[in-house]
């Protein structure tokens, strides 16, 4: 053996050495799995009230001109815990819901029809599928050398999506970039071309425009660096930077890979951008604005990883389970995966059967998907509760896609080990439509959010 | 050991609750040498055993599971390792590498490891993904050429391969370190 090698061995031995002992296993199902096992389990417990009792009045008129609503993926979580059989758009379907919430709403107009899921393999690939149907359009392997990594959408034609994926060899190793452009039902279901984008670091976070053509790449570490290059040609078109500070929606340590990857978005008019910024908060950026000092250039919206205190609760706003934009009136919103905290008994009264102040000693937590405005003011009334007992890991609300009014959202709700994916919306009252299950990519990370599937 | 209260079968539960048992440790081990950070290594172990339970009715030969879990193991270092160079997290074990920071466990790594042996975790760091995969699957684990194979899902010659430029690379840092 030689030296190298003896050094190989000794040195990931020591490493190795560090760990003495491990956690216990957790063999948690999700309740569909349990039940398409033969399980006999009882559903959740039907929040009893609804929610419209607990919208504030004097924040009906924003919410109702908002017409909230919340989404979210767990990517990996939902993969791996279907929601039961397809339902086709317009049915009804069994799903556990709260009481008060109809789940017969069809799978709305504007809602993407389409998504782009990345898959975990020895070579990755993309998978396109059928929102609604969960149905395979077409499926796009790596190019020769590429280990394709992520996937961005966005794009308002539901037909324009950016992939990155790494070369390690070669003349241009690094990033690489790419244009899906996807067209279901023609002879080319799926085309991937090179695009010209001149950023060979990973980037920490790429948002399409919504027109789909302009990107923003921002770049980790420090200093903070922002750019926005045209699709059509990888020109730069504008670049911010800051000496001090990252773009990241959250700290990341021992679990620094459950994240979703939502770093920043182009506002729905395409003329602003917002960012995470330190992991303490969302700024506004005006896409058209001189180069120069990032922050100089751009305003906080909302806190975020932080408890926004509310009259009668506290809310955190979880940037890094997603979050998504609404150009609001007069000041923008954002939608949160979040957290909401009863912190005393609401002064209208007990609180409702099956909030969060029903939990012992009244500090359950309600996960939901809240909107949050420039002032940090909870708009959204919460989603699903959960009692400190009750709580495992992986629970959270997660946005995969919202609209651009918020009207509707795409994404996931787990909680209590349960889990729900498909669309929320708000209009004409409380409606969650399950969609089927993204495609599982193997081995399930699951509680995992990828942030690589997109819509 | 907290199992939950869905059952596939108990024949699973306890297979899988077995199997944990004997080889979560090296699982985790493994998982901290690929990826650097032991949180992020017992849930991806922790992920490894639960798919492996979902999929018991499934899995194509029930006398291997090891090597599935194995696979799914390496699998999910593939996706940390991948986040963390996307965001550029610093782990513990690149900050014992390069000698900056604390943390519990790489301080604890920090001590053990000489000057020598810290360069060495460095070059490992910077290899190739399928060069550190094939160098720690064969030093550390002491798997045999075509154990590794399966593992990665590539042909003996690519195993062959790709540990023979891991350890010339190896070799070549030391050389730059030392002069």
């Amino acid at each position: 053996m030689t030296r190298a090698e003896d050094l190989v061995r000794s040195t990931t031995r020591a490493i190795a050495s560090t760990v003495h002992d491990v956690p216990p296993l957790r063999l948690e199902l999700a309740p569909d799995e349990l039940r398409s096992a033969g399980q006999d389990l009882p559903r959740p417990r039907p929040r009893a009230g609804g929610w419209p009792g607990r919208w504030r009045p004097w924040l009906a008129p924003v919410t109702a001109a908002v017409a909230v609503v919340a989404v979210a993926l767990a990517l990996v979580i939902v993969k791996d815990t279907p929601n039961g059989p397809v339902v086709p758009r317009g049915t009804h379907t069994n799903a556990p819901v709260p009481e008060g919430v109809h789940t017969n709403a069809p799978v709305p107009e504007g809602v993407p029809e389409y998504y782009v899921a990345w898959m975990q393999a020895d070579r990755p690939y993309l998978v396109v599928g059928d929102t609604g149907t969960g149905a395979t359009v077409a499926t796009v392997m790596s190019p020769a050398g590429v280990f394709l990594t992520d996937v961005y959408g966005t794009a308002a034609d539901d037909r324009t999506f950016v992939v990155t994926g790494d070369r390690a060899r070669g003349a241009s190793t690094g990033t690489q970039w790419y244009l899906l452009r996807i067209a279901p039902g023609s002879r080319t279901p799926a085309v991937l071309t090179p695009l010209p984008v001149p950023v060979r670091q990973a980037p920490a976070g790429v948002a399409l425009s919504p027109d789909g053509t302009k990107l923003a790449v921002a770049l980790p570490g420090a200093p903070a660096v922002l750019r926005v290059y045209t699709v059509a040609t990888g020109a730069l078109l504008r670049t911010w930077s800051a000496p001090a500070g990252q773009i990241m929606p959250a700290r990341l340590a021992s679990d620094s890979w459950k994240f979703t990857g939502t770093v920043l978005r182009w506002f729905a008019d395409g003329r602003a951008l917002a960012f995470t910024w330190n992991a303490t908060e969302i700024r506004e950026l005006d896409a058209t604005a001189p180069d120069g000092n990032l922050l100089a250039r751009s305003s906080k919206l909302v806190p975020i990883g932080t408890i926004i205190k509310s009259p009668d609760g506290t809310v955190t706003c979880n940037a890094a389970q997603g979050w998504s934009l609404i150009r609001g009136n007069p000041d923008p919103l954002i939608i949160c995966a979040g957290s909401w905290q009863l912190t005393a008994t609401p002064s209208s009264g007990s609180p409702a059967p099956g909030s969060a102040g029903q939990c012992p000693g009244g500090n359950g937590v309600d996960i939901g998907f809240p909107f949050v405005t420039t002032g940090g003011d909870e708009l959204d009334p919460p989603w699903e509760t959960e009692c400190p007992s009750q709580a495992k890991t992986g629970d959270g609300a997660y946005i995969g896609w919202a609209s651009a009014d918020g009207s509707y959202l795409i994404g996931s709700l787990v909680w209590n080990g349960h889990s729900r994916f498909g669309i929320f919306t708000s209009v004409n009252g409380f409606h969650f439509t399950p969609l089927p299950a993204l495609p599982p990519s193997m081995p399930t990370p699951a509680g995992i959010l990828d942030g690589t599937d997109a819509w | 050991m907290d199992i939950a209260d869905g059952r596939l079968s108990s024949e699973a539960a306890a297979s899988v609750a077995a199997l944990y048992a004997e080889h979560a440790l090296g699982l985790v081990r493994l998982a901290v040498v690929m990826t650097g950070e032991r949180a992020c290594a017992e849930d991806i172990v922790q992920e490894a055993f639960l798919g492996l339970y979902r999929r018991w009715e499934r899995l194509p030969d029930k006398s291997a599971p090891l090597a599935y879990v194995r696979v799914s193991v390496l699998n999910g270092c593939r996706t940390a390792l991948r986040r963390q160079a996307r965001l550029g997290v610093l782990t513990p074990l690149r900050e014992a590498a390069e000698g900056s920071g604390l943390h519990a466990e790489s301080a604890e790594a920090r001590a053990l490891l000489s000057e020598e042996q810290r360069a060495v975790a460095t070059a490992l760091r910077n290899l190739p993904r399928r060069q550190r995969e094939a160098l720690v699957l064969r030093y550390y684990l002491d798997l045999s050429e075509a154990e590794i194979a399966q593992a990665m899902g590539v042909t003996r010659g690519t195993v062959k391969s790709a540990t023979h430029r891991a350890l010339a690379a190896i070799g070549a840092a030391l050389k730059e370190g030392s002069s």
